[in-house]
């Protein structure tokens, strides 16, 4: 979990949204939750219906905002973009990951770490 | 694609049902997509379901989550957007007020007219009444009297004997400490002078928490006879005439002939006494000095009174209680000494109502007025608010036919209300303290010491409350009106500005409103002032005009006793009487008007004994020979002192008419006996009485004299007497030449309190006269706002009707006849209030009545002062908007103008 900026806690799960919204045109909950998946190649599975809670509180966090409109199933759907604030908070906060993950990095030294195939990974 | 600011197509209005609602769509269509995903993969219809579920997680609890995070987020938003609409609003109604001077202007004067008066008075009252007195725990502060109501005294100072018996019993006060008022010729700071000064027994400065500034306070030693004397400073005083220098602890100074030994200064902050009341009078005194009440229990008299006692109750114990034990052990008292004691008691006050109980309903009754004048002002305002709404109508209309509800109107017009009565606030609290200032800096009105303004918190509260209470009152008139407009109405009668008769009436209603109002602030102010020129002109039964007074107090050492005194007042007599411009010189130890009180129970030869506590008391004055003709005192019966009044010969009296009331049964009194002290005694001392003179103001001009006895001052000379001195011209031009004579006869006299009499009557009438001023002053601003008013609606009426009153003169009606009408017009409304107001004041001019001196509360010249004073006004009021009726009717074509 990263920690925010301003006391606001943003969970991976904020992060990866608000990257998805980033530079594109407005997309539905499962639009977002498909995308995730796509990019992650499958790696990342979110219980998805906590992908709403999260969308919830973003929106009253003032970093995205939604909007209802058809989508393309011809149904009411909420669409989400990601708001001026949100921008500059995304800056920010992926920043400041990077710079937390490529510490831990070097740490652990990548290199020696003996990367097993996608489902062998031992806890 | 960028971003794009969504915030205009985004509608921020979901209710509560609406979140919900929307959270189910959107949850829905997320698993309906899933469904029909797994579906397209080959899972049947129910597995897709299930799947759908699995991977979505708890339904419920998401949901429940979700909608908790938008019901925050809906009323921190529904917040926002109301602060946001209502800074619209005060923005809105500044540019309104921008646009309209003429009433912004009008409107915040008024306001802040009636604001900043009640501020004033308001501070005032903080001043004296609300503002605890600066010692530690005031409220624990009582003063103690000793009473003996038989003899009509409910009130007196203590007896020192009875002082100590009460100090040492008492258990319900833990401490007790007795004052002494007192003057004192000094010697060694700065130039010979006369100060004011207190005793006090050493408990004082425990009592009220004082801390000294430099040097020690007085302890119990300090106290005992035979200690050394010693004194405190004031800091005001040290200040002055010492320069503050440190060094003046341990330094001797003389106090009426003794050494003292000054052993420190007393902080700025210190003032003790507050001021008390005693016979009715405040004595308002500021001691430079303190000394140390020496108290010796083998001379105390059981009998005499003169000690004031201050006193701390112990913790947890109430008044009440403290008056029952004071009671209990009086009853000892009595049983122990019966002569003495016999019917007196003891009682406490708490010492700041008792030093305030005589100004506070002064200051209830001037907030009274000045919140009258409050409330023209409100209505005058609220008229005001009722004429521009009539011509806002059209953007009323407007707005509210594209959606702004009713509430929001009314919430707008509210604002706009506010925001007045915050700049009229603001705009009075700056008079308020600007006048508060002038006023005790210049003090033109002659303002009473006790009457200061204290500005503080509480009066910045005050105010605001006020304001906010103002606002409200003259903003809900207009608001409900307009609340009650009806709609289509008022888009049919698109530009035309004729008003509705109800809105018309309303601001009749509350011109009658406040112009009954104004009467009763007038009348109680003809009443005042009839009250206070009455005072003014009441005889003081002599006559005070040109008579200087000079008070002088010789020193013991050089003038032990009687002998010496008498001589040396008889020789400056008879030097003054040289003088050019002097007509005569009289030399008394009281005079009118000095607070020089000294009395004794007397008892007439034939009269028989008094009950023990009941003797009937009586002022002595020792006075010479001259005094009468001084003053020009008429003389009743028999004579006044003459030269055959020698210090051998028998002693006399002269008693004025209150004696002769208060000892009745006697065929006339001269020639008769009197005694004034031991009546039980084989021998008491007679005194023959030669002479009856007529009662004389000695302290007030509202009361009349008490029973007095005038001693011979050649049998009954003092140290401290006054010289009086009546002049044929202005008696102060004499005044440096005749306290050069003294000086000449002793250079080390000193002078104290010269000046004429009537300085000192004047004195007196202070706080009448405060009062009186206060009155005119907010009587005029009523009337001049109640003038405004009533000219207000006439002149609107007028303009409504020039139109009409156009085409009538056109048609032939004399002008005339339209001035007749408008002027019916007013005058119906005028009398209407004033006879409103005539029932009001009738109703409350009785709480007036305690301060009407010869005046009764319906007194008729007041009344029909009051009537005729408003009557004027409002005629003037409706004529100017009359004769502007007529002057269209002289050119009626400008208004048929179409």
């Amino acid at each position: 979990m990263g920690s925010g900026n301003a006391g606001r806690l943003y969970g991976t799960l904020e992060l990866l949204i608000m990257n998805t919204l980033r530079g594109v045109e407005p997309m539905h909950g499962l639009s977002i939750a498909r995308e995730i998946e796509n990019l992650s190649s499958d790696v990342l599975q979110i219980e998805e219906g906590a992908l709403y809670p999260a969308l919830h509180r973003l929106v009253a966090q003032g970093l995205i905002e939604g909007e209802w409109r058809m989508s393309e199933k011809r149904r009411r759907a909420r669409f989400y973009i990601l708001t001026k604030a949100g921008e500059k908070a995304l800056q920010a906060e992926l920043g400041e990951w990077l710079v937390h993950t490529r510490a831990v990095l070097d740490v652990l030294d990548v290199a020696a770490i003996d990367l097993k195939p996608v489902g062998e990974v031992s806890r | 694609m960028s971003p794009v600011d969504w915030k205009r197509i985004f509608r921020l209005d979901f209710s509560r049902h609406h979140l919900k609602q929307s959270l189910d769509d959107e949850l829905t269509h997320h698993l309906e997509g899933r469904i029909e995903e797994f579906r397209a993969s080959g899972m049947s219809p129910d597995e897709a379901r299930l799947e759908a579920n699995r991977r979505f997680g708890d339904l419920e609890g998401i949901q429940a989550e979700c909608h908790d995070i938008d019901s925050v987020h809906l009323k921190q938003r529904q917040r926002r957007e109301y602060v946001r609409s209502v800074i619209g609003d005060i923005r809105f109604t500044l540019r309104n007020l921008r646009r309209s001077p003429a009433f912004s202007l009008v409107a915040v004067l008024t306001l802040a007219l009636g604001i900043g008066g009640t501020t004033a008075i308001f501070s005032i009252f903080n001043g004296v009444i609300l503002r605890p007195l600066p010692y530690h725990e005031p409220d624990r502060l009582v003063v103690v009297w000793e009473s003996s109501p038989q003899i009509g005294y409910p009130r007196l100072p203590f007896s020192e004997p009875d002082f100590i018996d009460y100090r040492e019993q008492s258990r319900t006060l833990a401490q007790v400490a007795g004052i002494g008022f007192n003057s004192y010729d000094v010697l060694g700071i700065g130039d010979p002078q006369r100060v004011q000064g207190t005793q006090t027994t050493p408990e004082l400065f425990g009592m009220l928490g004082a801390e000294p500034e430099l040097g020690r306070l007085f302890i119990a030693e300090d106290g005992l006879p035979g200690a050394e004397p010693v004194a405190l400073l004031e800091y005001g005083w040290w200040q002055d005439e010492l320069d503050a220098d440190p060094a003046v602890v341990g330094t001797s100074i003389d106090l009426n002939g003794r050494s003292h030994t000054v052993i420190g200064v007393m902080p700025e902050a210190f003032q003790f006494p507050p001021p008390i009341t005693f016979l009715g009078q405040m004595l308002n005194f500021e001691p430079r000095i303190w000394t140390a009440y020496v108290i010796d229990p083998e001379e105390g008299v059981r009998d005499q009174y003169g000690m004031f006692v201050i006193a701390r109750m112990a913790d947890d114990v109430t008044i009440d209680q403290v008056n029952v034990e004071l009671g209990s052990i009086a009853a000892r008292l009595a049983a122990e000494y019966p002569e003495e004691k016999e019917g007196v008691t003891a009682l406490v006050e708490p010492v700041h109502r008792h030093s305030v109980e005589q100004i506070r309903l002064a200051l209830w009754i001037l907030l009274g007025a000045v919140a009258f004048v409050l409330l023209i002002a409100c209505v005058n305002v609220a008229n005001l608010l009722l004429a521009r709404a009539g011509t806002r109508r059209r953007e009323i209309a407007i707005r509210m036919s594209v959606g702004a509800g009713r509430g929001r109107l009314v919430r707008q017009l509210l604002i706009e209300s506010m925001v007045l009565a915050a700049i009229g606030g603001v705009l009075g609290m700056v008079i308020a303290v600007v006048g508060a200032e002038t006023l005790t800096r210049l003090n033109p009105i002659d303002l009473p010491a006790m009457f200061q303004p204290q500005l503080d918190i509480r009066v910045l509260v005050f105010t605001v409350g006020v304001t906010l209470l103002t606002g409200i009152l003259f903003g809900l008139t207009p608001a409900l009106q307009t609340a009650r407009s009806d709609l289509n109405a008022l888009i049919r009668e698109g530009g035309r500005s004729t008003e509705g008769p109800g809105r018309q009436r309303t601001r009749q209603l509350l011109v009658i409103f406040e112009t009954a109002i104004t009467l009763v602030l007038l009348t109680a102010t003809g009443l005042m002032i009839r009250s206070f020129s009455q005072l003014r002109v009441t005889d003081p039964g002599f006559n005070p005009e040109n008579v200087l007074s000079i008070g002088l107090n010789l020193p013991a050492q050089s003038y032990p006793d009687g002998p010496q005194q008498l001589a040396f007042y008889t020789s400056i007599a008879e030097r003054f009487r040289a003088v050019a411009g002097v007509e005569e010189v009289a030399v008394a130890t009281a005079r009118p008007f000095s607070f020089d009180i000294t009395g004794n129970g007397y008892r007439v030869d034939g009269e028989p004994p008094p009950e023990p506590g009941t003797g009937r008391i009586a002022f002595n004055r020792s006075v010479s020979a001259e005094y009468l003709e001084t003053f020009q005192i008429p003389l009743h019966a028999g004579r006044f002192f003459d030269e055959t009044d020698a210090p051998g010969s028998e002693p006399v009296v002269v008693v004025n008419e209150a004696f002769i009331r208060q000892h009745p049964g006697f065929d006339g009194m001269v020639g008769r006996r009197i005694t004034g002290s031991d009546f039980n005694a084989e021998d008491p001392n007679w005194l023959r009485v030669v002479g009856v003179v007529a009662d004389v103001h000695s302290m007030t001009l509202e009361e009349p004299d008490d029973p007095a006895v005038y001693f011979p001052f050649t049998q009954a000379a003092g140290g401290y007497a006054y010289l009086l001195v009546r002049t044929n011209g202005d008696p102060e031009t004499l005044q440096p030449t005749l306290q050069q004579l003294i000086w000449e006869v002793d250079s080390t006299l000193v002078i104290d309190g010269v000046g004429p009499v009537t300085a000192d009557i004047r004195t007196s009438l202070q706080e009448s006269r405060f009062s009186t001023v206060l009155f005119t002053i907010f009587g005029i601003m009523a009337l001049l706002l109640a003038a405004i008013g009533l000219y207000g609606v006439v002149s609107y009426s007028v303009s409504q009707m020039s139109r009409e009153i156009g085409i009538r003169i056109a048609f032939g009606a004399h002008p005339t006849v339209v001035l007749t009408g408008i002027l019916k017009q007013g005058l119906i409304l005028a009398g209407v209030g004033i006879g409103f107001g005539v029932a009001g004041a009738l109703a409350t001019t009785r709480f007036l009545q305690s301060f009407l001196i010869g005046v009764s509360a319906t007194d008729l010249s007041a009344f029909a002062a009051a009537i005729a004073v408003l009557f004027a006004a409002t005629m003037l009021a409706t004529l100017i908007p009359a004769r502007r009726a007529v002057r269209i009717g002289y050119s009626p074509a400008s208004e048929l103008q179409l």
